[in-house]
């Protein structure tokens, strides 16, 4: 039990980015025509924030359920890295049933807090992750309800300054990729984002593209030139030179 | 409740579930080949790059929105608080709104 209470005192930060954010996506789901029991249930269900934002965007403009469902399962495939860094890090010994809950609750958040643990030196027993996830979990569940409920009632330039809070957690959370990279291929980092995110301007507001078929497009097709770009200072490398790092 | 926003949210967790479970019910599968890891590794960061660009840049001023998210890697680069930096933007967003 006190593990679990150390692993919710430690989702509080998390809140604290979360609850801003949900309350957006709440309001924008609602302004969408759809319910604030459509807000709360999404929110339980897929418990992805960015995705969620993708997912409402691109219902509104009208794409279709598979179109939707598979950008946003490219967009959360970057949790299988964050997934296998935290399984690594729970004990064999541990029941697939409960490693079945755990793996529901990794989000970009959760994962930024649980590896900084480990990375100072702390273990991560079960029960630490479950309170962690259930504490991030409950702040973006009440969060949505709230924005959805409620939302409406924030003057416009709250709402405006509250739609910008979600940019800044992508921008935020860029960062971090590009400070947590090893040195040589932190150059590869920043030049694949700024691609995509030139290639998503071009496809949409010079292509006229479907945000739903840009955003695949222009993520797929940096990740790709960059995957097949070398590692800055280091020219020669190979899969082989990588495998011995 | 609108039934194919129900079923848009289900695809979705569908989706996002398998990535998150999989080296959970699989912890020796961390041995991906070196080619994937790199393509993986890259992959986020052109996620958010997309995400950004163009729909950050729409409801405020360009110029606005641009020193927000400088402002906002900036503070990350140097190891401020996500917390602490996303409510900075919140709270710069909303003085440039009101006061400019």
């Amino acid at each position: 039990m006190k593990q679990f209470f150390s692993g919710l005192t430690a989702a509080v930060p998390i809140a604290g980015g979360y609850i801003p954010v949900a309350i957006t996506y709440g309001l924008i789901v609602r302004s969408g025509g759809l319910s604030v029991l459509d807000a709360g249930l999404s929110s339980v269900i897929i418990f992805a924030g960015a995705a969620q934002f993708l997912a409402a965007g691109m219902f509104f403009s009208g794409a279709g359920v598979l179109q939707i469902a598979v950008s946003g399962w490219l967009l959360n495939l970057r949790h299988l890295l964050m997934s296998s860094v935290i399984a690594e890090h729970i004990e064999r010994s541990v029941p697939l049933r409960v490693r079945s809950a755990l793996a529901f609750g990794v989000t970009d958040e959760v994962f930024g807090v649980a590896s900084w643990r480990v990375a100072s030196g702390g273990t991560l027993p079960p029960r630490f992750l479950a309170g962690l996830e259930v504490g991030a979990y409950a702040s973006w569940v009440g969060g949505t309800v709230v924005g959805a409920a409620a939302g409406n009632v924030l003057p416009p330039s709250v709402r405006i300054a509250m739609g910008m809070a979600l940019y800044a957690l992508f921008a935020a959370l860029l960062a971090g990729q590009i400070r947590e990279a090893p040195e040589s291929r932190r150059l590869r980092v920043i030049l694949a984002a700024l691609t995509a995110g030139g290639f998503n301007w071009g496809l949409r507001r010079m292509a006229g593209f479907d945000p739903g078929l840009a955003f695949p497009l222009a993520m797929i097709g940096s990740a790709l030139i960059f995957t097949a770009f070398p590692d800055a200072g280091n020219p020669g490398d190979t899969d082989e030179g990588e495998e011995n790092r | 409740v609108n039934p194919r926003w129900i079923l848009t949210a289900l695809a979705l967790l569908t989706g996002t579930y398998i990535v998150r479970a999989l080296p959970f019910w699989a912890p020796d599968m961390s041995s991906v080949s070196p080619r994937i890891r790199r393509f993986l590794e890259v992959v986020p960061a052109a996620a958010l790059g997309a995400l950004i660009a163009p729909d950050a840049f729409g409801t405020v001023s360009v110029y606005l929105t641009a020193a927000i998210l400088a402002v906002t890697v900036l503070l990350t680069l140097r190891g401020i608080n996500l917390t602490v930096v996303v409510l900075i933007a919140i709270a710069g967003t909303w003085a440039g709104v009101t006061f400019l």
